[in-house]
């Protein structure tokens, strides 16, 4: 651009003339700036734990329970409780297509003992894909069941954080036995903590899982309490839902499309809710920020109106000596970008510091850790260029269509 | 015949005072061959200001033809007349510098917008303060230079892209008679060498040193006369 440091140095001429006015034009872009960065920085950390917490059950599962038939059925009337099995659940592994992973869980309240501490708990006997579904990653030196414990029927199990403090203490619990109706279950795993909002029946720091081949021993039982599952595209969920009633109609006969014959908890549909609420979140927060940044932007079109009015003898007069209109209309625009940009610079600053500040507060277990992703900066950097290039546009416009005569008579 | 430099046909510019039209040119027709010294004489609002305006390009002829080195410079896109422009350099009797740049940032503000590397500015900028006798005074601001040494400057200024017309709107007016004959010895030497030169003015004295004075009255040429020295 012609002379881009002389026009620098002009600017920084007529903003020391103007200092209040030019102080106080910045300070709103850098508070747009500082308003758009926290909200949404604040509003992505609390999104993001809410969204943790929400998929410490598992991400994108259902959970299915038996209950009654709704439908009457080749003379079998409505209201027939059905009862599958452990078979019936794995036999959905083939007759499902598109499921990513399946598992049945038996479920009892149990008393597990170590040495003399004895405390009731809720027992799993699950699958090994359980792990994965439900997000029951062990700690270091752990692991969860896994195919070889099932085939076994093994006696191990994989315990819940607190549950696992609470039996062994500060003990490492890997390798360790407890006593399960009186049977010893070496202990092969344990939670790795994480954030858990729902649940059913105890959240799964407080659980003890066995494999459910174990269980079905230990319990003379064949009859599963419920089975989680999950669609290999989240979007064929629904599908996978209808098949998996159908499926199990045809062995347990009920009606294929009765669909009140299993209980069902399909965490995608309040995943998705939860995100188009976040999503929205996220877009009445940020047009605050938005609107104040705007709101700065006409500070600075003022300032620049100003500045072309003040100078209007120097634009007649660059503009006798050869300047084209487009150069005249690039320095003004320029300036207008440099004087948001700084403004903005400013507000990135102080937005950053306070989000550093607070990642390390002790609010963070509620509201989450704030944080500027890439793509915030990013769209806030956009946003700035265009606001500067909107406020910039006009007074750019009225400078460059200056009659140099009747500006020189200025 | 060649053709002139700068011809003028029926110019007219309208221009609208408190909501009222007022013809400042009516029906021009002048002719001004390259390396020529001209005075455009009348008295005040008869249209001289406006026809050196339109001579240099700062303004357009309502009506009429304005042909400048046989360009037609009513059909001139914006960008192409600010190019026009940079063939003219402009004298004006309120010198128009600006007062927080030095001398040689004044002068080299034309080269600016030409395209020229800040280095080359500068030093053209220097040679030609040096050449119209202000080579110890580069660095100064306008406010701390006599309003002789500002109008030299504002000559360097029209000076420094090459221009081959020179404008000047009183150049002396505002300046002691001192300093008026330094200017317009300044200016006659730079006419000597090639340029040509065009001076508006009221003062008889400064008139009667151009080679032809045109007079002008209500926007109309009044008179052309060839004067000799």
């Amino acid at each position: 651009m012609a002379g881009l440091r002389e026009s620098l140095a002009e600017l920084g001429h007529e903003l020391r003339q103007q200092r209040l006015r030019a102080l106080l034009s910045l300070s709103g872009v850098a508070w747009g700036t500082l308003s758009i960065l926290l909200l949404l920085a604040f509003s992505v950390g609390f999104a993001e734990l809410f969204a943790r917490r929400q998929q410490g059950l598992g991400t994108g599962i259902a959970i299915a329970w038996p209950s009654r038939t709704t439908k009457a059925w080749q003379g079998l009337p409505p209201g027939r409780r059905i009862r599958p099995t452990h078979d019936d659940i794995r036999a959905l592994a083939l007759a499902v297509p598109g499921l990513e992973a399946l598992s049945a869980e038996f479920v009892a309240g149990e008393r597990l003992q170590v040495g003399a501490r004895v405390l009731r708990v809720e027992l799993s006997g699950v699958d090994p894909e359980f792990g994965r579904l439900r997000q029951l990653e062990p700690r270091p030196g752990g692991r969860f069941l896994n195919a070889a414990d099932q085939d076994g029927r093994r006696r191990v199990v994989f315990l819940g954080d607190d549950l696992a403090r609470s039996l062994f203490g500060a003990d490492e619990p890997v390798g360790r036995t407890l006593l399960l109706r009186e049977a010893p279950f070496t202990v092969v795993g344990v939670l790795r903590t994480k954030e858990q909002d729902s649940d059913y029946g105890a959240l799964d720091e407080d659980r003890a899982f066995v494999p459910a081949a174990t269980f079905a021993d230990v319990y003379g039982t064949r009859l599963v309490n419920n089975f989680v599952y999950r669609a290999a595209d989240p979007a064929r969920q629904e599908a996978c839902t209808d098949r998996i009633v159908q499926a199990l109609a045809a062995r347990l006969r009920f009606d294929p499309t009765d669909r009140g014959a299993l209980g069902l908890w399909d965490t995608t549909e309040e995943q998705r809710m939860v995100a188009t609420i976040f999503l929205a979140f996220h877009v009445v927060l940020g047009m605050a920020g938005v609107f104040t940044l705007l709101a700065g932007g006409v500070g600075i079109a003022n300032l620049m109106f100003l500045l072309v009015r003040r100078r209007t003898s120097e634009i007649g007069l660059k503009l006798a000596v050869g300047a084209r209109p487009a150069q005249v209309r690039r320095e003004v625009l320029v300036q207008t970008l440099v004087l948001v940009g700084a403004g903005g610079t400013a507000g990135a600053v102080l937005a950053a510091g306070a989000v550093a500040l607070a990642r390390s507060g002790p609010w963070i277990a509620e509201t989450g850790v704030p944080r500027i992703p890439t793509a915030l900066g990013a769209g806030a950097a956009l946003l700035l260029l265009a606001v500067g290039v909107l406020a910039g546009w006009f007074p750019a416009r009225r400078a460059a269509g200056l009659d140099p005569a009747e500006a020189l008579r200025e | 015949m060649p053709e002139p430099l700068l011809a003028l046909r029926g110019v007219s510019k309208v221009y609208a005072r408190d909501g009222a039209p007022v013809r400042a040119l009516d029906g021009v027709d002048l002719d001004i061959a390259a390396g020529e010294y001209v005075a455009l004489t009348g008295a005040s609002g008869s249209g001289k200001s406006t026809l050196l305006h339109i001579l240099g390009c700062l303004d357009r002829p309502d009506q009429g033809s304005y042909r400048f080195a046989g360009t037609e410079i009513a059909s001139l896109r914006p960008d192409a007349l600010a190019r026009q422009r940079r063939a003219v350099g402009f004298v004006f009797q309120a010198f128009h510098l600006l007062p927080r740049l030095s001398a040689v940032d004044n002068v080299a503000l034309p080269l600016r917008y030409s395209g020229v590397a800040p280095a080359v500015r500068r030093a053209r900028a220097v040679e030609v303060l040096r050449r119209v006798g202000l080579g110890d005074r580069l660095e100064h601001r306008p406010g701390e230079l006599s309003g002789g040494q500002q109008q030299r400057v504002a000559v360097a200024r029209a000076l420094v892209g090459a221009p081959s017309l020179l404008l000047c709107d009183e150049p002396t007016g505002n300046l002691d008679s001192r300093s008026g004959v330094e200017v317009i010895e300044l200016l006659e030497e730079l006419w000597r060498e090639g340029c040509t030169l065009i001076v508006v003015t009221h003062d008889p004295g400064l008139a009667a040193r151009a080679r032809r004075r045109v007079s002008m009255r209500d926007g109309r040429v009044v008179g052309v006369a060839e004067q000799e020295r």
